[in-house]
């Protein structure tokens, strides 16, 4: 009995530290590509504390650059861990991190602030700091989120059918975006364009300070998604399996809602919406690995994440040139077509819902 | 361990739903499950059988009454505590995974393993006796979508073994395989009640499997209280016939069969080899046909043995003809 060869249920491990080393490899290209030309040497210099004869280089990598990539990696995990997440829970290929309604109760929130025209510390507020690094934009967003969050919790604890669930949250990210476009309607236009641009997403808005706080908030998340790995896999057996083996399904669905909120919503509150990467993603990941097992899953996931949104940031800043396209649109610009020759080849999408 | 102790009992159970209103299924059920027995749950779609599993799973609560496991009431059990001593195969067929038989059979192991579900040797051992025991082990490489329904279904049954529990669940296991198929899981169920003393419910549709396969029976019907024992003893005693008669089904406790045919109009008098006039007969009573042992001017089929097979010789008004298949002479009947 012993002499048998089990198969081994570590998948193709090696894979995953291929992409670890691309993430690197993508890190530093994002650094040394951009409208200003700076050698690569220099880069590396800057990076390791050297410093450099050009003050101006220095500022731009570590105070422009730097912070850009760093919050790509965090955004990409993020948002591609969130969204494996939801569709394990709900079964369905097509979830992501949005459809709680997460990203547009942060839309709401910064509409909130940003559209009501009348209030003249909020205009100063945002004319001082700028759109993209005020707190007050960051910490509407999140309240927006959150409050969408609580409501989701709530119902969750309700409601015990996920596909219930599921449509509950498609609606509230419907009422929230109704909500948000009745009020653009009687807003001034040059309310609306700022508020516009930040639906377009940036990664390169986040200051220094706030990427320790985005960092750590991000980490919290990623743990939480590690630490139910195993229910995870459980639940794709579905709900009533996953009870009998002895998961707690009430406790399990919660924390699973919770995690994937803290890290869409802090993500959202940062960079604004950013879409595509949470559903394209984890179908890059399960085409990788070529297994359902979330305790592989979950790292390559977050590892594939970070890669996309840094080669999307990498194209959006268009090195060479004045012009920074919105990330939102190169998401799913390149990506799009990434996933569908993925999933086309691989025919391993049918096989894993 | 002593053989034969009550592992599950239930005291005045009644299952059902509470939504706005109560929505009873079924009620004062009372019943024990046996180590080492195989128990089949038979019943008409409806009855109840799935909800008195999940019950019994601890997946709903009972309306009244109560299961005891191991003389513990059953909502004292923690989750956990109650996948260690009570696995159940749903009916649901579960949706594509990528996961390998041997990932999934290892899923099994959930309760016993910690956070991240990592299987110590112990773990792994109980894997590869659960695949070896359902005859699965030369699939543990396969993915779960590669298999057919039949295998689909023993690997679910593996991943029950490995839970490792006294108690097993299986909500109609055999419903959507073949015959041979069939044959095969109760026939394993059946053996692993022996070899291993675990207690094992199964519910099905399948009379003949049941009354061949199980050491008890459990009758479930709408009108009658919950009926249990020996197949044998619940045909002699004629309820069987009772409970299908009120659905207008006529049980034939010979055969332990349900007759499909009411008796025919056209009466016949039959005669020759046992064998050939069992199947004779099934024929000519699809065809409205009826067999008579009364003496009367009826006409007559005599089943005459050759060499390969028979010829049937038909006797009418002394007019005689000989069929050499039943087709045949099911055709002359049909046209006479």
């Amino acid at each position: 009995m012993d002499k048998k060869n089990w198969p081994s249920l570590v998948p193709r491990s090696s894979l995953l530290a291929g992409i670890g080393l691309s993430v690197i490899f993508f890190f530093i290209i994002d650094l040394v590509l951009g409208s200003v030309r700076i050698p690569f040497s220099e880069v590396i210099n800057i990076l390791l504390g050297y410093g450099s004869e050009n003050k101006a280089w220095e500022s731009i990598i570590l105070k422009i650059r730097l912070p850009k990539a760093i919050t790509a990696i965090l955004a990409g995990a993020a948002l591609s861990v969130g969204g494996l997440q939801m569709q394990t829970l709900f079964k369905n290929p097509l979830a992501g991190p949005s459809v709680l309604g997460i990203t547009s109760g942060a839309s709401l929130g910064v509409a909130a602030v940003m559209l009501t025209s009348g209030n003249a510390a909020t205009l100063y507020a945002i004319k001082e700091m700028g759109i993209s690094g005020s707190w007050l934009i960051v910490g509407a967003s999140i309240l927006g989120s959150a409050t969408v969050l609580m409501v989701i919790l709530g119902i969750s604890y309700k409601v015990k059918d996920n596909v219930v669930l599921l449509i509950v949250g498609l609606m509230l990210g419907n009422i929230t975006i109704s909500i948000v476009s009745i009020w653009q309607y009687f807003s001034n236009p040059d309310l609306i364009r700022d508020y516009i641009i930040w639906t377009f997403g940036s990664l390169g808005g986040v200051t220094n300070n706030q990427v320790i706080v985005l960092a750590i908030v991000v980490f919290i998340g990623l743990v939480m998604a590690f630490l139910v790995s195993k229910p995870l896999n459980s639940l794709l057996l579905g709900e009533n399996y996953a009870r009998s083996m002895g998961m707690n399904v009430n406790f399990t669905r919660i924390f699973i809602i919770a995690g994937t909120s803290i890290l869409a919503g802090a993500v959202t509150g940062f960079c604004g919406p950013i879409g595509f990467v949470g559903i394209a993603v984890p179908h890059l990941a399960r085409a990788i690995l070529n297994t359902s097992d979330h305790k592989f899953l979950i790292p390559c996931t977050c590892l594939a994440g970070a890669v996309v949104l840094l080669i999307c940031d990498i194209i959006a800043q268009m090195p060479e040139s004045n012009i920074t396209l919105p990330i939102n649109a190169i998401t799913a610009l390149i990506g799009s077509p990434v996933v569908i020759w993925v999933i086309l080849r691989s025919k391993n999408l049918r096989n894993s819902f | 361990m002593v053989k034969h102790q009550d592992i599950l009992t239930t005291s005045d159970l009644a299952i059902g739903y509470k939504g706005k209103e109560i929505k009873e299924v079924s009620n004062n059920l009372n019943f024990s499950l046996k180590a080492s027995e195989l128990v089949c749950l038979l019943g008409p779609n409806g009855v109840g059988k799935s909800t008195l599993m999940r019950t019994m799973a601890g997946v709903q609560k009972p309306l009244k009454g109560n299961v005891q496991i191991n003389g513990k009431s059953l909502i004292q059990y923690k989750a956990r505590d109650l996948a260690k001593v009570l696995s159940i195969v749903l009916t649901e067929r579960i949706t594509n995974t990528n996961f390998s038989v041997y990932a999934l059979v290892a899923m099994g192991r959930y309760p016993h393993t910690g956070w991240m579900g990592g299987l110590t040797k112990t773990d792994e051992k109980k894997v590869q006796w659960a695949l070896f025991s359902t005859g699965m082990e030369g699939f543990a490489n396969r993915k779960v979508h590669e298999l057919s329904d039949g295998e689909r279904q023993k690997v679910m049954i593996a991943r029950a073994l490995a839970q490792d529990t006294p108690i097993i669940l299986l909500d109609e296991p055999t419903a959507h395989l073949d015959l041979p198929n069939r044959v095969e899981i109760v026939r394993l169920l059946r053996q692993l009640t022996k070899t291993t003393g675990k207690a094992i419910l199964l519910s099905t549709h399948e009379l003949d499997l049941a009354l061949q396969g199980a050491d008890k029976i459990m009758l479930m019907h709408p009108f009658f209280e919950l009926t249990c024992g020996v197949p044998e003893d619940l045909v002699l005693s004629g309820v069987f016939e009772d409970t299908f008669k009120r659905d207008g089904f006529d049980f034939d406790k010979i055969t332990g069969r349900f007759l499909i045919h009411k008796p025919g109009e056209n009466k016949i008098k039959l005669k020759g080899d046992q064998l050939y006039e069992h199947w004779t007969r099934q024929a000519l009573e699809r065809e409205n046909y009826s067999i008579t042992k009364e003496k009367g001017d009826f006409p007559s089929l005599e089943i005459i043995k050759i060499q390969k097979g028979a010829v049937w010789k038909y006797t009418e008004k002394e007019k005689v003809d000989i069929f050499l298949s039943i087709g045949q002479m099911m055709e002359f009947l049909r046209n006479h």
